[in-house]
């Protein structure tokens, strides 16, 4: 999150970047993955900055510059701008001194191909939703969500990002039946599940668990077609959710695991069109504002633990590749 | 500085709790969605580094190196770096 602000508005580093093709991935799979794609970057891994590392971990996070055939050009793993365009000079010194018969070598795996990642289950005819979450302004006068470090930590201005998916029949359940003004649909199934136990998690420091399906008290959507033109349909969103599950997590690293609850209650809001003729939203924006508490491994929330409120929008990804992304729970969609 | 005073009467409006008082959420109306969303959504400033032209896998990168001749810049995280992290 820090290297979003920090690194990537630089405009060294920005600049640097339009001579690379700039990437992105999770580093788990490609690490431990057997596939093309994951043998080579661990080929690169290997002649960078955690090479052979075991301890304390053995991650391979970090910033690679690589040839197509994975001669490593320079590697990092900071989120300093002036350490990053450092070895982006690097990089780029060590390929101008290659061989041009050097710099894309015809063979070697060309980047294609079938591959188990779970991009390839983007459900192009469905409903894909980008997912904003952020702390929201607390009573008090308590304005830095940051007890323990004051308002200059980076946590008081935090927000993650995410992805919901839907199928195209899930989608479709979000919508009534009856084209005509006021009209209305409890939304409920696969659709209302994923939004308010699988999306409604605490993720605005870093990665959470979905909420188990046990944990869910209250779920509940209301769609209502608030005018009808043609064949777009547009709809009015609002509902509420609440879940809360017991459970013993390191929550301050990895130190021993303490009983914590962990929860959210909120309401939801917002607007939708669906093109009742190509069978999709065409439109779609919803609120969720609430309460969290608790905390698990790795969202930070170890010292943050009372309700506090937390917002989330979810709005219509748009079509390019860099949201193609899988949502971070996708193992929890059951497709 | 339009979302520092947005942010600024929102925590006005749920700044009637004390210590001793439960926390309230922000109210969720028609009313109050504007400001909310505007409190939530990422700023310009803030989604800056979406403009990069990242391409989300590094498979895709391979594929587009090869084509332009480039070398590949790779931004590996625990979580995907173009959304949860």
């Amino acid at each position: 999150m820090i290297a979003r602000r920090a690194v990537y508005t630089d405009p060294k580093v920005r600049a640097l970047l339009t001579r690379f093709v700039p990437a992105a991935d999770e580093v788990g799979r490609l690490q431990r993955g057997k596939d093309p794609e994951s043998l080579l970057f661990q080929k690169v891994a290997e002649q960078g900055h955690y090479a052979g590392r075991t301890v304390p971990t053995s991650t391979r996070q970090g910033l690679y510059a690589t040839t197509v055939d994975g001669r490593l050009l320079a590697s990092i793993n900071h989120n300093d701008p002036a350490r990053v365009a450092a070895m982006l000079e690097k990089a780029l010194a060590a390929w101008d001194a290659l061989p041009e018969a050097e710099r894309v070598p015809a063979e070697g795996w060309d980047g294609k191909g079938e591959l188990r990642r779970l991009e390839g289950r983007y459900p192009n005819d469905g409903l894909v939703l980008r997912l904003t979450s952020r702390d929201l302004p607390r009573g008090g006068g308590a304005a830095a969500p940051s007890p323990s470090r004051g308002a200059t930590d980076w946590r008081a201005a935090a927000w993650n990002l995410d992805y919901v998916w839907l199928r195209r029949e899930e989608a479709a359940a979000l919508v009534p039946e009856a084209r005509q003004v006021g009209a209305t649909r409890e939304v409920e199934g696969p659709s209302l599940d994923r939004l308010a136990r699988v999306a409604l998690v605490d993720n605005v420091r870093g990665q959470t668990y979905p909420a188990p399906k046990e944990s869910l008290e209250r779920a509940r959507l209301t769609s209502t077609v608030t005018a009808v033109e043609g064949a777009r349909v547009t709809l009015a969103l609002e509902g509420e959710a609440r879940w809360e599950q017991s459970g013993r997590w390191p929550i301050g690293g990895n130190g021993p695991a303490t009983p914590t609850r962990r929860g959210f209650e909120g309401r939801l809001l917002g607007s939708a069109t669906w093109d009742a003729d190509a069978q999709r939203f065409v439109a779609f924006e919803l609120l969720a504002v609430g309460l969290r508490w608790g905390a698990t491994q790795y969202n930070g929330r170890h010292d943050d633990l009372a309700p506090q409120p937390i917002g989330y929008l979810f709005e219509l990804a748009a079509d390019g590749p860099a949201e193609h992304v899988a949502p971070a729970a996708f193992w929890e969609y059951g497709w | 500085m339009r979302r520092a005073t947005l942010l600024l009467c929102l925590l006005l409006a749920s700044s009637a709790a004390t210590a001793e008082e439960p926390v309230a959420a922000p109210l969720l109306t028609a009313e109050s969605y504007a400001g909310l969303r505007s409190a939530i959504a990422p700023t310009p400033e803030e989604s800056a580094w979406r403009d990069v032209g990242w391409l989300p896998t590094f498979g895709e990168a391979v594929a587009e190196a090869r084509r332009a001749r480039k070398p590949i810049f790779l931004w590996a995280m625990n979580g995907h770096p173009l959304a949860c992290v």
